[in-house]
């Protein structure tokens, strides 16, 4: 198990390579100097030409990348363009902020999806599946930006429940978190239902029944854990689009985190910033996939089996 | 048809309802809501803290906190609060001594009056406890001139010398009218030679821990979310010493999130007001709403360079077809005034005889005059944000009267500051914005800015001659003379067509007392009051 784990960790060296490059040749041949980003429309001609040999513009991508990639070996980030300060500096600071919100919205998205997705398979045809399903429809098809101009407005400006901005305390979290999460609540509480429908009508389920085990034990014994392989694959893979919407739920919520940074670096053609948070968000979608791999081995035996 | 449809048609009717009912909540809540749930000073009308704290929020976060740095505007609102330059502009935007006490313009080998000798006010202090002296200004005006950020606010002083421990002289490459302006801006700004000494082996520490002389003392910054400001309790300037002790400085970027959190009480000042929230705010009796007209020039911005836009005849027929009273309506929301002059009306030298107000008729008879066929023109209008876009649609409309077939483009600002500054377009909607004509000139139209920010790339000597003699004329009447006569020779030539100048839009809570913005977006936090 340690050596498959120690293997996986090792295949993410040459991914962060390969994303970095790609990252780093997409950035540079976009239209849009980062020396007149930076100076904007008063740069005068020769501060902008005195910015870009400052930052080593005038260089050739290749030789950019290689002075990147050999600090990036030895643990450094490099420097922003635009505020001059060191990446990792910028992006340790808003680290925490993006993993309470990606947590929260995946807590939040769980805690709601999978009974949501039982009680469906179960209820099937009935009031209940159909609530079910309208609301995963919901959640599916509404846009984060909108549901979280409708919460703020509910829940932070007429009632007053929770905070319109900043990240101060547990309650910051709540709305961004389920803004965030609503959209991977639809997904896992679909997948949990077919995947429910499909364990429910094999025939080892007949037979626990036929031996006269409760519905509600057969349910919670022998069809969730089998039903629970699909729910955790999905749940990895809601990791990144959580990743992904954070750009937009931190933007609504003033939350200062990776999301927000990333966007603001963009527009500004801050490259070594970008860069940055684009391998923090590899790194992290990497671990995840990991830990559901070694997830699956707890879930089901036979997966067990083969790592040892 | 079944029950199952006929429930989730009822949901979704519900849904609607919900967002509905949230969104009239939000119009007419902000006042309703308060005199519902307050029996006296609630966190929605009085201070989101309390009375010795008052909460800003802005949509942008400053690149850094060295004031020669960066030339940003969220950069620039925070070191007025924790530095001071030697002078500052006054509320109608005229330079005034700030540290400086006193100052005598001399003469030099040449006869030019090029040699400035300032003495600071005695016993200022920086927030460190230590005394300002010549010393730190000399440091500090070298330092700025290192940074490529603010080069054309430093470019002028060719010599800094310390005189004694309160003098200093300056020397400038010719007669400056520009020079005390060029003071005031934050790149200027005075720093600790001590903390400058230290730069060598901290390349941060400017930015880390920032110390001025200013009003309010740096606390910390939590990146991203919040930076906190305390008073300074030694302020050299008795007068203008900050009434309010604690300043919360939030980044909130969303401009309907900042009317929420300013009507739900977590804030109690907004710098930038989303236009679209501001008939709300309004009607909200809790809020102030100010609005002044900024100095900010918006335009067409039009390629001179290009056929058939090198023709004056065009110029003028486009400049003369747009309706910018609907440009205002529509792009604006209404909150701005149209533009009657090739540079910014409110500053000094403004003129607007040989402007072409909206006039289809007449732009027709430019067009008549060119004697080419309009359709043949192609004028793509690069836009950067959907102010620009809404903009671009009503000239598209008001130029197919003229048979013009105007498209629109959209770019993000990175790729539309690039394309527009190497003259790689027909068209943009675009802006300058600066606290004084002669700056307004020299980045706008001065022929050596052809590449950066002349951005019509109008190549004119006669006008070339006229900017660089404002620039040299210190008496303020003559100046005046000759900026008007360089602005009459824009309205003549017509290098673009300028549309509106927006207005600055600041909302607070109506308990926040001596509020005031100035035509450049200055405030004033050391005067506010509770």
């Amino acid at each position: 198990m340690w050596k498959y784990i120690l293997k996986r960790l090792l295949y993410m060296i040459p991914v962060l390579f390969g994303v970095s490059f790609l990252v780093f040749l997409i950035l540079s041949l976009a239209p849009g100097d980062p020396a007149k980003a930076i100076l904007g429309d008063q740069g005068t001609p020769e501060a902008i030409a005195q910015l870009r040999e400052e930052l080593g513009l005038n260089d050739p991508i290749l030789v950019q990348y290689f002075r990147y990639a050999k600090n990036l070996v030895r643990g450094d980030l490099g420097m922003s363009y635009k505020t001059k300060g060191p990446v990792s500096k910028e992006i340790i600071a808003r680290v925490p902020t993006t993993l309470k919100l990606t947590l929260s919205a995946i807590i939040i998205a769980v805690i709601v999806a999978i009974p949501l997705g039982i009680i469906a398979a179960v209820k099937q045809n009935t009031i209940f599946d159909g609530l079910s399903m309208f609301i995963a429809l919901i959640g599916i098809s509404i846009p984060i930006f909108w549901l979280g101009l409708l919460l703020l407005a509910q829940f932070a400006q007429k009632l007053g429940w929770f905070p319109a901005a900043g990240a101060d305390s547990w309650k910051s979290f709540v709305l961004p978190g389920f803004a965030l999460g609503f959209h991977s609540m639809a997904s896992i509480a679909r997948i949990t239902r077919s995947s429910m429908l499909e364990v429910i009508r094999q025939d080892y389920i007949r037979t626990a029944r036929s031996k006269g085990m409760t519905y509600n034990n057969v349910v919670r014994k022998h069809a969730l854990p089998n039903a629970l392989i699909p729910t955790i694959t999905v749940t990895g893979l809601q990791v990144g689009y959580l990743l992904a919407g954070s750009v937009l739920t931190e933007t609504v919520f003033s939350l200062p985190g990776i999301g927000r940074l990333i966007i603001y670096s963009i527009q500004g053609r801050d490259i070594p910033v970008v860069l940055g948070c684009i391998l923090v968000f590899t790194i992290a979608f990497s671990v995840v996939n990991l830990l559901v791999d070694l997830l699956y081995a707890y879930v089901d035996p036979r997966i067990k089996a083969q790592y040892s | 048809m079944s029950k199952k449809t006929r429930l989730l048609s009822l949901a979704l009717v519900l849904l609607l309802c919900l967002s509905i009912f949230s969104g009239c909540g939000g119009d007419g809540g902000g006042g309703g809501e308060t005199g519902g749930d307050s029996g006296g000073t609630s966190k929605k009308t009085g201070p989101a803290v309390d009375k010795d704290t008052v909460v800003i929020c802005t949509a942008d976060e400053t690149p850094s906190l060295t004031t020669a740095g960066h030339n940003a505007v969220a950069g620039d609102y925070v070191n007025k609060l924790t530095h001071n330059g030697l002078f500052r502009l006054d509320r109608d935007l005229n330079p005034i001594p700030d540290l400086v006490a006193e100052y005598n313009v001399l003469k030099d080998d040449k006869g030019e009056e090029s040699i400035w000798e300032l003495k600071l006010h005695e016993g200022i202090k920086f927030h460190d406890g230590s005394v300002m002296t010549a010393d730190d200004v000399v440091a500090s005006l070298e330092h700025a001139k290192q940074s490529p950020d603010i080069q054309s606010y430093t470019q002028s002083i060719v010599k800094i010398e310390k005189i004694d421990d309160l003098s200093i002289r300056l020397t400038t490459d010719g007669p400056s009218a520009s020079l005390m302006y060029d003071l005031s801006h934050h790149g200027n700004y005075i720093n600790p030679k001590a903390q400058l000494d230290k730069l060598a082996e901290d390349k941060e520490i400017l930015n880390n821990n920032p110390i001025g002389a200013g009003p309010y003392k740096f606390v910390e910054w939590n990146r991203g979310e919040q930076l906190k400001f305390t008073a300074h309790e030694e302020y050299f300037n008795a007068e203008r010493a900050p009434k309010i002790k604690n300043i919360v400085w939030r980044i909130i970027p969303e401009g309907s999130s900042r009317t929420i959190a300013l009507e739900s009480g977590d804030v109690d000042y907004i710098i930038e007001t989303d236009s679209n929230s501001l008939e709300q705010l309004e009607k909200n009796s809790d809020v102030t709403v100010m609005k002044v007209p900024s100095v900010s020039h918006n335009w067409l911005c039009i390629n001179n360079e290009k056929a058939p836009f090198d023709d004056i005849n065009v110029r003028k027929a486009i400049q003369a077809a747009i309706n910018k009273e609907d440009v205002v309506t529509v792009a604006l929301n209404g909150t701005g005034i149209i533009a009657e002059s090739q540079t910014p009306t409110g500053m000094l030298g403004e003129y607007t005889e040989g402007f072409d107000a909206y006039n289809v008729e007449l732009a027709k008879e430019y067009m008549a005059k060119w004697g080419g066929d309009p359709a043949t023109i192609e004028l793509d209008m690069i836009c950067s944000n959907d102010t620009k876009r809404r903009a671009a649609g009503v000239i598209q409309d008001n130029l197919r009267e003229l048979g013009i077939e105007a498209t629109i483009s959209s770019m993000d600002l990175a790729t539309y500051l690039s394309q527009t500054a190497d003259g790689n377009f027909t068209g943009f909607i675009g802006g300058y914005t600066s606290n004084e004509m002669m700056s307004f000139l020299k980045g706008v139209y001065l022929s050596s800015n052809i590449g950066s920010s002349n951005k019509t790339r109008l190549n004119d000597p006669a006008l070339d001659e006229l900017i660089i003699k404002a620039t040299q004329t210190l008496d303020q009447g003559e100046r005046e003379k000759v900026l008007q006569e360089a602005t009459k020779l824009l309205n003549d030539l017509c290098p673009q067509m300028p549309l509106y100048q927006d207005n600055i839009l600041s909302t607070h809570k109506a308990e926040l007392k001596n509020t005031f913005i100035t035509a450049g977006g200055t405030f004033f936090a050391q005067e506010w009051e509770w």
